[in-house]
């Protein structure tokens, strides 16, 4: 079972923890991605997101239902924020309950790497005069 | 018949819309989509050279037909997380 959420708000990180803990899990391993106050050695002062929502809903989809099909796991939440994300806020959250601690651990490591990959989210840094979208430095 | 592209974070920036709607003819496929945008918007030219494209919201091959009503999306490389 899995829950995905692209959500405007605070990440309820507290819900999320409650819903993914089965009785049959022995292990829940939980990322949170958070806003960081630099970058490359400049200080970062916000975080904005933006997203192509309901593509970036379906690919997490797909993420969760991979991470279920390969590992043995009870459940899988996937929420990413979008807009801005103040320092010091998550921006994502990937939960993975599972019986044993090395599948919760190997798929939430899969579900943060992928995300990175094919869905569809763009983050921007601003600093003290300046501003850049992180994932197109060529240009 | 037009054709409406999406565009996201540095797409988006460059064209300064959200979304393009391009007046007929269609472009076969996302290859002439591409260079027909690039021509419009030279500027967008080097974001378009690395980003993919996403029709009906499955990322797709610059082969791939387009049709009348195609929900069509620029994706920047991803910076998500």
């Amino acid at each position: 079972m899995f829950l995905i959420k692209i959500v405007d708000e605070p990440i309820d990180e507290i819900s999320i923890r409650t819903w993914i803990g089965t009785d049959g899990s022995g292990a829940i391993c939980i990322f949170l991605g958070r806003s960081r106050d630099n970058h490359d050695g400049k200080k970062v002062i916000k975080l904005e997101y933006e997203g192509y929502r309901t593509m970036a809903a379906q690919e997490l989809k797909k993420i969760a239902a991979h991470m279920l099909k390969q590992w043995e796991l009870e459940r899988v939440a996937i929420v990413h924020r979008l807009g801005l994300v103040p320092i010091g806020e998550s921006s994502v959250l990937i939960a993975v309950s599972a019986p044993h601690r090395d599948a919760a651990f190997t798929a939430c490591r899969y579900g943060i790497d992928q995300i990175k990959v094919s869905v569809p989210i763009w983050k921007k840094e601003f600093y003290e005069g300046g501003e850049r979208w992180i994932g197109s430095h060529s240009c | 018949m037009s054709l409406k592209v999406l565009c996201f974070a540095t797409i988006r920036e460059k064209i300064g819309e959200p979304a393009l709607v391009l007046d007929p003819p269609i472009p076969s496929n996302v290859l002439e989509l591409i260079l027909k945008i690039k021509e419009k918007y030279p500027e967008a030219a080097p974001h378009l050279e690395i980003a993919r494209v996403a029709v009906n919201q499955e990322f797709v091959d610059i082969s791939h037909p387009l049709s009348d009503g195609d929900e069509v999306a620029i994706i920047p490389p991803v910076s998500g997380g």
